[in-house]
This record gives C-alpha cells, structure tokens and sequence, in this order.
C-alpha cells in the first residue's frame, strides 16, 4: 500500500493532464447524456426574458467579453438571442463596453441569424431592423451607459450596419436605456457590476447575467439581493437555458453547452478523486516521515 | 384703480371658468426630483368609446403642437413626457392637448386641453438623501481620523497574525543561510496593494539586513522597481549594513505577465529561496508562482486583495494576509497617517454598518412578533431607502 | 467524419495544439504561439481605437465643426482632447508632471458619478438584503437568511483592525473566518469548473469545427 502512496506522491503531473484530456475527449466522442437539473437563478432569468413579449419592450443582450471566455460564454448568448427571437421579443445586440466584445457579438449574431433562417422558410423568416439590431462599439465605457440613460439615439446615432437607429423598427421607440425591458450581460469581468451600478441604480432598468463560473460565486450576493433579475452561472448555467429553450419553446438545435456536461462531468469526478487521494497520501505521507525520525 | 382692478380680476376669474371645464379634465404635474425633463400628464377616459390617445404639445414661443406620444390603450389615461427628441426646458411654459383615437388609429376628437405649465429643475434630488448622508460621514469619518493620526494620536491597530509569521519566516532563512524572495505584485504603484506591500517592503528589508540575509526583489514595473530599489537600500542604511546592499538584489524583469512568471519561477527552482513572500496585486499568475514555491520547500507568505486570487494562495501558502489584512499590515508597520487614518475611518464605517444590520434585523423582528406595526415596518425601510 | 476544409480553421487549430504543447513542456513553437497571440490582439486593439474613437469622436467631428464654422462645437472636442494628449507627457522625464492633470480630470469625473451608485448598489441594496426582518422557524428560507446575516457580521468582526482579537471578539472573529474560507472553497470550485469548460470547448472546436470527429 506504501508503495501506492509513494508513487502517487511522485506521479509527473503530466500523466494527471493527459488523463484529464482524455476525460474530456471521450465522453465528448461517446456520450453518456447526463441529465441537466435547471436551478433557479437560470429560471428566474428564462422567465423574466419570457415576461418581455407581453410588454413589447426590447430585450439588450450584451456580449461583454473576448475570445478567451467564449466557450462558456457564447452558449448564452446563442441562446438568450434564441430565445427572444422565438418569441418575437424585439432584441438590440450589443458588443459592450470594450472593443473585442463586438467581434463576439457579430459572431453570435450571424449563428442564431443563419439558423433560424435556414429553419424557416421565406415569409417566416427573422428580418433585421424589425427583429433584431445589432449596435457598434462605442467608446467610454461608464459614460456610454450614462449617455444611453439620457439619449439613446445621441449615443448611438447608427446601427453596426450604419443605419439611423431613428429608422429602425426595433430602436425607434428606444430613447432612453429605460424604455429597455431588460439588459442581459454576459460577460466574464465585474462589467456587470457596472451595469447594475449605472442602468439599475440609476435610470431603473432591471439587469440579469451571464457569467464564467469563475464570477459566478461574486455574483450570488446581487442575486440574492434580487438585485440580478436571474444568472446564468458558467456552461452549466448555459446548459440549464438550452435546456429550458427545448422544454418549454421546442427550440430543437445543437446544444454546445448541454454535449460539454458529460465531458464536464466526467472531468469533475475524477478531479474529485484525485483530491480525496492527494489528501490521504499527503497525510500518510506525513505520518510516515514523522515515524522514521 | 382698486374698484378697476378687482372687476378685471372677477372678470379674468369668470372667463377662465367658462374655459375651465375642459382643462380641468387634464391635470399636468411636475415629476419631482429630477433635472426638470419630465412632465406627468393625467386625464379622464371620456364617455364614449375611445381605443387610444395622442398627445400634442405646445411650447412656448411657437405655433404648432407637435405629438410627443402615443398610447394605443384606453385605460391608460396617464403619460410621462419624457423624450430627449422633444426635451422639455425648466422654465419654458407648455401647454397639452389630448386627442383620442378610433380602433383604426384615426383622430377622433379632442379630449382637452391643458392649462400653461413648465417644468422645474430640482436642485436636490431627496431621494437621495440617505445616500448624501452615507457620503458625508465617510468623508467626515476619513478627516477626522487622518487629523487624528496626523496630530500622532496614538490610534490603536490591532496586531496581524499574519505579521508574526512574517518576521519567523525571515527567521528561518536566515538559520538555512537562505534568500529571502519578495514579489511586490504585477501592478503599478496606482494600486492600494502595491502601496501596501512596498510599505511592508521597508521592515522586511531592514530584518533581513540585521540577519544578514539576502532579498530577492523581481519586478515587473520600471516605475515600482525604482522605488522598490530604494526602499530595500534604504532599509540596509537604517539597519547599519549599507556594505550589505547588493544593488542587483532589486531587479526589472519585464512587464509581459507570463514571462515574468517564468522568470520569477527559474528564480525559485535555481536559489530555492527559504522563504516567498508575495504582497501586492495578482492576476493568474497566482497559482503558478505558489505552486512553484510549494514545490521548492519554501515557507509562503501571500497577502492580496483580489479576491479571485486569494483562494489559490490560501491553498498553495503557508500564511495569507486576506484583503483589507494587506492594507492593516502595511499600516501597521509603516505608521503612516494616511493608511493609519484610512484604516480607521473604514473600521467606523463597518462598525456603522454593523449596528444598522443588527439594529434593523433586531427592530424588525421585535415589530414582526410582537407589535406588528406597518409604520415602523415603513420607517425600518426608508432607512435604507433606494431610489425607485 | 469530414474534416475541415477551410484554411483558417487549421490555423487556428495549429494555434491551438501549439499552445497546449507547453503541458509537456515550454518550447519555441509555444512561444512563437504566445507573441502572435499578445502582437495580434494589441494590432487589432489599435486599429479598433484608431477607426471608431480617434477618426469617429475627434477627426469626424472637428472637421465638421470646421466646415459648419460650430466654433462651440470646435471648442468641445477640443478641449477634452487636449487633456487626453496630456498623457503623453509621461514620455519626457522633464515634463512628465503634466500627466498628472488628465488623471485628476479622469479620476475626479469617475468619482463624481459612481459615488452615489456604489452607496446604493454595493452597500444599502447588499445590507438591505442581509437584514432580517422576519423568522419563521418552519421555513427553510428563514434559516439560511440568519446564516446569511451571521456570516456578514462574524465576517465584519474579523475584518476590524482597531479591537483586539481576544476573548468574545477573538471567537466571533474565528467563525467569521469559517464562512470566508468556506466562500473560497466554492469561489475555488466554481473556478475548475471554468478552467474544464475552456478546455472543453477547445477541445469540442477541434473534433467538431476541425475534425469533424462529433457531431
């Protein structure tokens, strides 16, 4: 049994990496369809952007973030954007307050835009200006959100495409951040702090989150404050809204979120594992040296 | 004149009644506490069958309405003018005139119009209050407490744990003939933590000088880098061992993060310093430079307040100085009456809020179980009111 | 199985092996990896700057100003800009002083707006929420909102630097400690969680967008 110790406590870390790769790989080749439990927090926000159709108002998605979180991130924005757009909410997709948000925001545009245009046909099809608007980078960052509390149309005069928000059947109306029905903001960093700061305390608009997993603990004190209308928490967050998407709207697409959980899983339990085992062998390992002195 | 006067008035009284009938139906109010932008205009349903309204506006100074909103609702018989594109100017009178709207949207018939009104700006926004409050005696607390510490009253901090750990961890490398290693963060000197750990810099140095022992400062900031330089020659002054001073002990690295990770990393794998102490900001390199300190066998001490960093060191380090303990520990050492002032401040402003969250909870319950008054449900809450 | 026939999907997934061959061990390819990556990101920060903040807040609107002879217009994007090239007087070691006015200009206007909001949002809204204002013995909930307000004010007791630890202070002070170490332990476990999910969805980008191996 030493023995066994002894060699884990020598074990090149290399072997553990490897393992944890092949613990992604291959669930992700075989899976195993674990089943998502949808908690709470991810509801609360389903239900809120869901609320939005019966008011007509506009629902703010924004990409706050940059190709290094996208993987958690960009499920939830396919999937809010999903969402809303199946249920005629009009939608302002907005790249947030860095540049690099942008890029993510036109990324995800065109992904949710040709799949539902390629699942519909002609006359059924979502149509820009009147379903969505997609906004540029503006730069300021808390000044861009003051400025849109108080004129939305100063601060953004055009669209990404260079068209008159004016002339847009989604922003025309929009013309201040308070006649906005919801901001959601994904996004990795405390931005939506900002958010909560500025277009909440100040001007009214309720706001929900999309968050890694890394924010996710920070963002539970807002939450149960009831300051976050709901959260979506790292890809399990994003899972759980897939999840409610294909329950409750028969949106029937390639869940990205809801395929990683098995391999999520499977690498969760293993590292379970193999701190339970660092911990007895760091123990044993101690004793046993204090014996022999 | 007087007789004159008071006919014209009765007169002015009796024609404006006969016109009062309809803008009675109309009421304009001023939105309070706000920069004078919004009207709130009010009106009653009429007694036949409307399936919305326009609202038209007249400003002063010219000569036709314009429409300022739509509702396409009947009941609704309230409208807050609001838009930027038709802004309302404190001071400037208007007048507003409702026209209800058939089921095809097609103008029925005037509703009413309103008296002459303008808006006002307020100069205090009373809902606010609480929050002016709340700033006021932070300020007040914090000039207080750093005229305080300024006059050299001797305020009391309490001794950090963490500190004891500190001066043994330079005790322990002195005994193994070791480096000590001090990391002063990856950020500038714009931040609290950097401040924080060149303040402890100075009295780590100057044990480390009397133990003659010798300091391994990397930096990754030309700017901290100098100062740090001097501190840690300053410090070998104080402790009478200026010969001891080895000016490439304190050295600039670079400033691309990973790489100077790596470089701080072949530090610790070549010298095996005995002791690490990392002060100051940290981004993800946390977990990379604890990680290889544990695997050298050297004694740890991490102390940041980024808080998404604290839990890596907490694991991979033998002490941390959790959050504001930084700034404490710093203020501790150093004395100085800034962060002595500002420390203090802050330890008022907890023990404020402390009250008000067992004061409340306590009131509350005793309301809630035995009283069981609205009024003083309103009043709990209004202590912590936000603007809604 | 089809394997991607487009050229910028192999780049990226070559990017991608390259990175994660440093887990074996630091090479040449994955430092060439790492330089594009810092040199391309900050190209691409510069041109975005460049476009839409210089050419659509300065340029654009002062020759506009100049055409329409706006002399107030001029005035007001001159003005800010002035204090925005302030900054580059860090470059003289004479003159470096003068950086110091945009600062003050920058740290004065953030202070001045978020004053106000941080109150409310970050200490009136959180001790709000924290505050109980009814038990019920029979409802769970009302449990965990006394957790809640036990750990805020153990917590707050740990963090006061002006008593000494000792005697009932010192005890409060030590489950205040539990709860932040507790709240670590899941700040911690939340960031695995993350650091798998980048994994995976590289991982999921190279058998499906590259591979072609998942569906």
């Amino acid at each position: 049994m030493m023995k066994f110790w002894l060699f884990l406590e020598r074990l090149d870390r290399r072997w553990i990496y490897l393992a944890i790769g092949l613990s992604v790989i291959i669930p992700l080749i075989f899976p195993f369809n674990s089943p998502t439990t949808i908690t709470p927090p991810t509801v609360n926000l389903w239900n809120y952007i869901d609320s939005l159709a019966e008011t007509g108002k506009p629902l703010m998605v924004i990409t706050d973030y940059a190709p290094s979180t996208s993987p958690e991130l960009d499920p939830m924005s396919r999937a809010v954007i999903r969402h809303a757009l199946e249920k005629d909410i009009p939608i302002i997709i907005y790249g947030g307050l860095y540049p690099q948000g942008f890029g993510m925001s036109q990324r995800v545009e065109q992904y949710v835009i040709d799949e539902m245009n390629h699942k519909k046909v002609n006359g059924d099809t979502i149509i820009y200006g009147e379903d969505w608007v997609l906004l540029p980078f503006i730069p300021g960052a808390t000044a861009v959100i003051m400025g849109m509390g108080d004129d939305f149309h100063r601060t953004s005069p055009e669209d990404a495409r260079g068209n008159s928000l004016s002339d847009l059947e989604v922003t025309k109306d929009v013309r201040r951040l308070g006649d906005i029905g919801l901001i959601v903001d994904i996004s990795g960093s405390s931005l939506p702090r900002l958010w909560l700061q500025y277009a909440t305390t100040r001007y009214g608009v309720p706001v929900g989150v999309g968050t890694t997993a890394v924010s996710a603990a920070e963002y539970y004190a807002f939450l149960q404050t009831g300051q976050f209308v709901g959260m979506m928490g790292g890809m399990k967050g994003a899972a759980e809204y897939e999840q409610l998407n294909e329950d409750l709207i028969e949106v029937k697409v390639r869940r990205v979120a809801s395929i990683a959980m098995d391999a999520q899983n499977a690498v969760h339990i293993f590292i379970i594992i193999i701190v339970i085992l660092g911990n007895i062998s760091f123990f044993v390992m101690k004793k046993n040296k204090a014996r022999r002195f | 004149m007087v007789k004159i006067i008071l006919i014209l008035i009765s007169l002015a009284v009796f024609i404006s009644s006969i016109f009062a009938d309809q803008s009675d139906i109309i009421e304009v109010r001023d939105v309070p506490n706000d920069d004078g932008s919004a009207l709130l205009i009010n009106w009653e349903k009429p007694d036949y069958d409307v399936y919305g309204y326009q609202i038209y506006r007249l400003d002063q100074g010219t000569n036709e309405y314009i429409q300022v909103g739509e509702i396409t609702n009947a009941d609704q018989t309230e409208f807050i003018d609001y838009d930027p594109r038709y802004p309302l100017i404190p001071g400037v009178q208007v007048q507003y005139k409702i026209i209800s709207l058939d089921h095809l949207g097609n103008e029925l018939e005037v509703v009413g119009t309103s008296e002459l009104f303008s808006t006002q700006a307020s100069l205090f926004n009373f809902y606010k209050v609480n929050s002016f409050i709340a700033t006021a005696f932070i300020f007040v607390a914090l000039i207080l407490f750093l005229n305080l510490a300024r006059k050299g009253k001797g305020l009391f901090i309490r001794k950090i744990a963490g500190l004891d750990a500190l001066d043994e961890a330079v005790g322990r490398a002195t005994e193994m003939g070791k480096p000590v290693l001090y990391v002063p963060g990856l950020s500038t000197m714009d931040d609290v933590a950097t401040i924080a750990a060149i303040n402890i810099l100075g009295p780590v140095a100057k044990k480390v000088a009397e133990y003659e022992t010798k300091i391994i400062v990397p930096n990754t900031n030309p700017i901290v880098y100098t100062i740090t330089h001097e501190v840690v020659k300053e410090s070998y002054l104080e402790a009478g061992r200026p010969d001891a001073f080895d000016t490439d002990q304190v050295y600039f690295i670079t400033d691309v993060q990973f790489a100077f990770v790596a470089a701080v990393n072949g530090v610790m794998m070549r010298e095996k310093p005995a002791t690490n102490l990392f002060l100051g900001m940290f981004w993800a390199e946390s977990l990379l430079l604890a990680e290889t300190g544990n695997i050298t066998g050297a004694i740890q001490i991490a102390g940041t307040d980024a808080v998404t960093q604290l839990p890596f060191f907490i694991t991979a380090c033998d002490y941390t100085l959790i959050g504001e303990e930084l700034y404490a520990a710093s203020a501790y050492l150093s004395r100085d009456p800034i962060l002595v002032g500002t420390l203090k401040a802050q330890d008022l402003e907890k023990a404020v809020i402390l009250f008000l969250l067992l004061g409340i909870s306590l009131f509350s319950l005793i309301n809630f179980y035995f009283i069981h008054s609205s009024a003083i449900n309103r009043i709990l809450a209004s202590i912590l009111m936000v603007n809604s | 199985m089809s394997i991607s026939t487009n050229l910028w999907v192999w780049l990226a997934a070559f990017l991608t092996l390259t990175i994660y061959s440093f887990l074996y061990k630091d090479n040449i390819m994955y430092k060439f990896a790492e330089h594009l990556f810092v040199g391309a990101s900050v190209g691409w920060s510069i041109a975005i700057i460049w476009h839409l903040t210089v050419f659509q807040y300065i340029i654009d609107p002062i020759k506009e100003a100049v055409l329409n002879k706006d002399v107030l217009g001029f005035i007001l994007v001159l003005v800010p800009t002035i204090i925005g090239l302030m900054y580059f007087s860090r470059f003289s070691r004479s003159k470096g002083w003068i950086a110091r006015w945009p600062i003050a200009v920058t740290m004065g206007y953030y202070t001045g707006i978020s004053i106000t909001p941080s109150i409310e949002t970050n200490i009136f809204k959180q001790v709000e929420g924290t505050i109980l204002t009814s038990f019920n013995p029979g409802s769970l909930g009302s449990w965990w909102a006394l957790l809640l307000l036990v750990g805020v004010v153990t917590t707050l007791f740990y963090f006061f630097f002006s008593v000494k630890h000792a005697g009932f202070v010192g005890r409060t002070a030590k489950v205040g400690i539990w709860f932040v170490m507790i709240a670590f332990g899941a700040s911690f476990g939340y960031t695995v969680m993350a650091r798998v999910s980048l994994l995976i969805g590289r991982i999921q980008f190279l058998l499906h967008d590259w591979l072609g191996i998942i569906k």
